[in-house]
């Protein structure tokens, strides 16, 4: 592997990221109240964001997410609970669900914004099968 | 019998030793937050923090030492300040491969400066233990008019790795003595 392809080969490819944005922009349309997702690597690069309003700091948000995920995965862990990939978070004006996408190749993190009165039991439903396609997207 | 507990933060390069440090000092297992680095063109290594490490070392039966490690990259500053509130100091590991190291240096200086005056220098990746390869670091700090504790140390030496924690609680008992008086 050349020097080109090393610092290539962790980051998700331009192809694989047209699917992927693919999947985020069916998911903002699945379930109302959705404002924005967005995908990004778990050393918090952010990869693709599909929003319904001006997004600033989104690589901030991307490399907070990370941190989170890490931080509460770490946590999870060491009172040993096993399989804890998602973590809902519930403010007065909304709600965020970050989500592992366990990708072998490609491990990412998902991370949806939303309204406060969203049927979680539907988001949770689409968002479930949004990260399946995820994980499929391979070379 | 008194029991003390402090808190000591790692900050610094990408790839400088801060997790080694951490586990090679630390008495328990560390508590890690490692991601896969996608950020080659910075830094080669597979695996980079990305929340902090978490190791503790008793260094008598009255005093335990929390070592807090920091994720390199400036996108995670945000944790910096989380993780260095009620610090007793900062360790601050600069990476001597890197061409740009004196801009390490004082980048890293300048972002943990707000939250402790208490600071170590820590010099890493040196193939040869040289005193005379800490003369652009004596000099540029000089320059600068700062007078802050530096070695060179290997993160993997338990010893090295001592020894900076050391003259951080050192350095920490003298300002506190010095607030005495």
């Amino acid at each position: 592997m050349n020097m080109m392809n090393i610092e290539q080969a962790f980051k998700l490819p331009d192809a694989l990221k047209h699917q992927a944005r693919s999947v985020l922009t069916e998911l903002i349309h699945q379930v109302n109240g959705v404002q924005f997702i967005m995908l990004c690597s778990t050393d918090g690069f952010e990869i693709e964001v599909v929003s319904k309003k001006h997004l600033e700091n989104s690589g901030k948000i991307a490399a907070v997410s990370s941190s989170i995920l890490a931080m509460v995965s770490a946590f999870v862990s060491e009172i040993n609970l096993v399989g804890c990939n998602n973590i809902t978070l519930n403010a007065e004006n909304g709600k965020v669900i970050l989500s592992a996408v366990p990708n072998a190749d490609y491990p990412m993190v998902l991370v949806v914004s939303t309204a406060s009165d969203i049927l979680l039991g539907q988001m949770n439903y689409y968002m479930k099968k949004a990260i399946e396609d995820l994980v499929k997207l391979s070379n | 019998m008194h029991l003390q507990r402090y808190k000591i933060v790692f900050g610094g390069t990408i790839g400088a030793g801060k997790s080694a440090a951490i586990r090679t000092l630390s008495d328990i297992s560390v508590i890690s937050t490692e991601a896969v680095n996608t950020d080659r063109n910075l830094s080669m290594k597979h695996l980079t923090t990305v929340g902090i490490d978490y190791g503790e070392i008793k260094l008598d039966d009255e005093i335990t030492i929390g070592l807090y490690g920091t994720p390199g990259q400036d996108r995670f500053d945000f944790m910096w300040e989380i993780v260095c509130k009620g610090a007793l100091g900062i360790i601050i590991l600069i990476d001597h491969s890197r061409p740009q190291r004196l801009q390490d240096l004082e980048f890293y200086l300048k972002a943990f400066q707000g939250y402790s005056n208490n600071i170590v220098i820590g010099i890493t990746h040196l193939d040869v233990k040289d005193d005379q390869m800490l003369k652009i670091y004596r000099d540029w700090c000089a320059l600068k008019n700062l007078n802050y504790p530096l070695f060179m140390v290997d993160a993997r030496q338990k010893d090295d790795v001592l020894l900076m924690t050391e003259a951080l609680i050192a350095t920490a008992e003298i300002n506190s003595l010095c607030l005495d008086v």
